[in-house]
């Protein structure tokens, strides 16, 4: 058990050497730690508070005094992007984080398990894949409601697919090596074969989804939120301040209202795009490389001729 | 280097060497490849695995995958009374296409994935005719399933439509060969053709081909590291070892008399000359080292009986033995044969 | 072949009716009463009737029988009334229905159009002009959802440059589909260059793998030309991946261009169900999920028909 911990310890050592190597990964980590941490310190770095209303300054485009503009209560732009980031960013995370959760659960059940189950939860996902997102979680909108809870629900109980296919397939592969059948043999309790000793080897994966399944969330709520029925005005997010795109003398006249917000979830999402690749990169680099060693040796071995 | 008698040659390769490029690394698979084929024989390229010998065959052709290049060398091959240099033509060029499949065919090893699953059969082969020939549908249609019929495929005009999946392997060989040879090149180049096939129709195969290559007078290279077959069909044969041509003669020469230590080994252990099994060099120790590893010197230092320390350091050139017979190793004495082995121990 | 297929549909009439159950029961624990759902405003006002009403409906029947007799009504196109609007839920639908299906199907026809020829040069040739391109539009499909290209496409050709209207399906004066043309082109736009990304790295990357196979080895060695390696070997055969992905957009036939549509006023079935959400109209809500939920098995069963046709194994086999 010690020489576990040691090995894991120098393992997670390598792992974040290996990522900070990265090139993908060194520019989506800089890209969101820059945009996290204003998000925290949004006031500060404004200068001024996101619900500060001027309605003398409003409607005024970028300058000095204001970097992105006022809207039309003269409150300033960037301080509301700032702050906007702290709501879009938070719902992006929780509901990755809770997404993950269930399909990891799942994934590793029907995985593990296999037969009806499987088949049944299969199913299941593949339905609601092919559901168009957007809709899906309109649905579930209507049924429980606005507010930023509620979309992380949502978003949680219409994101868990893609985690639980990977998950599925690890374990579909996992559960028919060696290790397992020792842990079978030590007579195990499933719970326990799953969780404690399966679960551990399908991490890579899920931490990949788990970035991705950020961007996702957060561009789904700017849509969400730019119809209005995501998070009510109230509380700024990046999705809600896009609503006031919803009028066209908006969209051209007073465009840094939009504009903005947009590139504010474009840069943020690019950036955990990059981390998502990088540590995809690190995580599985027997994925990448093996991926493209796979390629390379089928076709060296595919010319040198097969072995028997 | 090679000295052969001044016969008609079609094909000859001059030190050829195919480098691969795999992740950082580059691979120097063939090195120094050199050998001749005299028109209308039949040559059997032997090896192990990995050696080389498949490699070879398609540098010939140019079809070696995107990663690899010939990075020097001369592959001279003789059409129409002239000689044409081809690794210096272009890829996909005109005169290349012309030459694959019209003068040069190919047969290949893994019938099911070299067929494409979603093409009729009699149309893969029509293909080629089309391809090189200034005929109608029905015509290569025509000629096709005549060409099935020869080759003993039973009912061709139903097998004609018949798609790659709906047939054995044994019979999809047989679709192999007719895409190779239905052209009528002057040269036939089979990578491991009855290696994935039942012993009854491996020997059926063989017969085919040894009949076409005979019939018509064509070249033939037979690419295999089966020894019983060898035996059977070739007139030539070269020895490959780790992307080197280690010993090139006769097939008497070679078989009855083999000088290079690795050839050597191989010959014995070869239970009987019957021997309808895979060889694995199970009497000789090590195993094949990687292509990345080995760079200057004998590339079988690792495992030959014979091996002393110069064989590591300089590049071993091809001696002659007998006319028409060459061995790649500086242990042979001036009559061209080996030291007698002392209990196993290397020498000093 | 046929055996094949029935066997296909004979899994999909089971999911269908789990589903419109879920469906149906669903909406029955909301708290409407649901005889709005089923008779028009001015019925329902007429509350001495009311009870009648509720007995000719089968209101006060056994809960599994009423689930049938809705099923029954689904089935023939009687979908009830909007809880909003009072309108008949299948006039609505009548009514808007084209103009999403206008805008989608073309999306659909042109994204795919495009990415089958760009995705087939991306791969055949690394970093050609396909290739670069396909790049550039992954980056923007990762970062930019299609109301962002929307808006980005409204302000500058509608605002800017002037050169195509803002929105709006018709606008007064036009009467014929040539006079809103214009007014189709952003839109579609925005919704093909948001497929097209997905959709090109598709075929791209199955354009790769293709070319790695044997056969394009044994088709090289046969002399035939590069272009038509590519185009009667590779092509036919990278198509399978992208034809399952595209059968599984339609879906988005229904529901899929709900963002698009408010950026640009199209006044298509997206409208319909953002107002139905805002205003908790189960009914119209219901019936939309219903339609998608069918048109999702439709789409399996055609990914199944798209696969026996373009694989000749599975045909014989009878299976995946």
């Amino acid at each position: 058990m010690k020489k576990n911990n040691q090995e894991q310890q120098s393992t997670a050592r390598i792992f974040i050497s290996n990522l900070l190597h990265n090139p993908s990964a060194i520019i989506g980590l800089t890209i969101i730690a820059i945009m996290i941490l204003s998000a925290i310190f949004a006031t500060q770095i404004a200068g001024v508070s996101p619900d500060y209303i001027d309605p003398v300054n409003g409607r005024q485009g970028p300058g000095w005094h204001h970097l992105m503009g006022t809207d039309q209560l003269g409150r300033d732009m960037f301080s509301r992007i700032l702050s906007g980031g702290r709501q879009s960013i938070y719902i992006g995370v929780i509901a990755s984080f809770l997404a993950n959760f269930i399909g990891t659960i799942l994934g590793s059940t029907a995985g593990y398990l296999g037969g009806k189950i499987d088949a049944v939860v299969m199913r299941l996902s593949e339905l609601v894949m092919t559901f168009p997102q957007l809709i899906l979680v309109l649905i579930f909108v209507s049924l429980l409601g606005q507010g930023i809870n509620n979309v992380i629900i949502v978003f949680a109980l219409t994101g868990w697919m893609t985690t639980f296919r990977l998950v599925r397939g690890e374990f579909f592969s996992l559960r028919e090596e060696a290790f397992v059948e020792a842990d079978r043999s030590f007579g195990f309790s499933k719970p326990r074969i799953i969780f404690r000793h399966i679960l551990p080897n399908t991490l890579s994966p899920i931490v990949v989804a788990f970035t991705i399944n950020i961007a996702i969330f957060i561009i789904a709520e700017a849509g969400l939120s730019f119809l209005g029925l995501g998070v009510p005005v109230t509380t700024p997010t990046w999705g809600n301040l896009l609503t006031a795109a919803q009028n066209p003398v908006v969209v051209n006249e007073y465009w840094w209202l939009w504009v903005f917000p947009a590139l504010s979830i474009a840069t943020f999402v690019l950036g955990v795009n990059f981390v998502g690749d990088g540590l995809r990169d690190v995580l599985d680099p027997r994925h990448k490389s093996l991926i493209a060693k796979n390629k390379w040796k089928k076709m060296l071995i595919g010319s040198l001729g097969r072995s028997k | 280097m090679t000295q052969s008698t001044a016969k008609d040659l079609i094909l000859d390769l001059k030190n050829v060497n195919v480098k691969f490029k795999v992740e950082d690394d580059t691979l120097h698979i063939l090195r120094d490849v050199s050998f001749s084929l005299p028109r209308g024989s039949f040559l059997c390229v032997v090896g192990e695995s990995g050696c080389g010998k498949s490699v070879t065959a398609q540098a010939i052709v140019q079809l070696l995958p995107d990663n690899g290049e010939i990075s020097s060398g001369e592959i001279h091959f003789s059409q129409n009374g002239q000689v044409v240099e081809l690794n210096k033509l272009e890829k996909f060029g005109k005169q290349m296409r012309d030459i694959r499949g019209g003068k040069i065919g190919m047969i290949f090893q893994d019938t099911l994935s070299s067929l494409n699953p979603a093409h009729k059969v009699g149309r893969q082969v029509a293909e080629s005719l089309l391809q090189h020939l200034p005929i109608s549908k029905a015509e290569a249609r025509t000629q096709v399933i005549e060409l099935f019929r020869k080759l003993g495929i039973p009912d061709p005009e139903r097998r004609y439509e018949a798609y790659p999946h709906e047939f054995s392997g044994g019979m999809r060989q047989r679709v192999m060969i007719a895409i190779a040879t239905v052209c009528e090149p002057d040269l036939v180049i089979a990578d491991e053709p009855t290696t994935a096939l039942d012993v009854t129709i491996q020997a059926q195969i063989m017969t085919l081909l040894k009949e076409l290559q005979k019939s018509a007078g064509k070249s033939f290279i037979l690419i295999t590291h089966n020894m019983a077959l060898v035996s059977e069909v070739a007139d030539h044969v070269a020895v490959m070892y780790l992307g080197r041509v280690v010993e090139y003669g006769t097939v008497d020469q070679v078989l009855r008399d083999p000088r290079h230590p690795y050839t050597k080994a191989l010959m014995a252990s070869v239970p009987t000359l019957d021997a309808d099994k895979d060889i694995e060099l199970q009497t000789v120790d090590g195993q094949t080292p990687s292509p990345a590893e080995v760079t200057i010197g004998c590339e079988f230092v690792g495992r030959c009986p014979y091996a002393i320390d110069v064989c590591k350091d300089r590049t071993i050139e091809m001696t002659q033995v007998n006319p028409g017979h060459d061995v790649r190793c500086i242990r042979l004495d001036s009559n061209g044969k080996l030291p007698v082995l002392t209990g196993g121990a290397k020498d000093e | 072949m046929i055996s094949f297929l029935i066997r296909r549909i004979s899994i999909l009439a089971p999911m269908a009716l789990t589903i419109s159950a879920l469906i149906f029961f669903a909406s029955r624990l909301s708290p409407i009463d649901p005889i709005n759902a089923m008779v028009s405003p001015d019925q329902a006002a007429d509350s001495a009737n009311l009870n009648q009403l509720r007995e000719e409906l089968g209101l006060n029947d056994h809960i599994i029988l009423q689930y049938f007799r809705w099923l029954k009504n689904i089935a023939t196109g009687e979908f009830g009334y909007s809880l909003q609007s009072g309108q008949k839920i299948s006039e609505i639908l009548a009514l808007r229905m084209p103009a999403t299906l206008e805008l989608v199907l073309s999306a659909l026809v042109l994204s795919t159009i495009l990415a089958l020829t760009l995705g087939l040069f991306a791969g055949a040739k690394k970093g050609g002009f396909a290739d670069k391109l396909s790049r550039v539009l992954a980056v923007i499909g990762i970062a930019m959802p299609d109301f962002f290209i929307g808006l980005a496409l409204l302000n500058v050709f509608a605002y800017r440059v002037a050169w195509l209207p803002t929105g709006n399906r018709v606008a007064p004066g036009q009467v014929t589909f040539w006079d809103r043309l214009p007014n189709l082109i952003l839109p579609v736009a925005t919704l093909t260059i948001s497929m097209l990304a997905v959709l090109i790295r598709y075929t791209r990357n199955s354009v790769l793998d293709t070319l790695n196979r044997d056969f394009v080895k044994t088709a090289r060695s046969k002399g035939v030309p590069e272009w038509r390696v590519l185009y009667s070997h590779v092509f036919r055969n990278s198509l399978g991946p992208v034809m399952v992905l595209l059968a599984f957009r339609l879906p988005l036939l229904v529901g899929g261009s709900i963002l698009v549509e408010s950026v640009f006023q199209w006044p298509g079935i997206g409208s319909t169900i953002i107002a139905a959400v805002s205003a908790s109209d189960y009914p119209v809500i219901m019936v939309v999920s219903m339609l998608i939920a069918m048109v999702i098995l439709v789409a399996s069963f055609l990914v199944d028909i798209i696969k026996s046709i373009l694989d000749p194994r599975v045909r014989l086999e009878g299976g995946k």
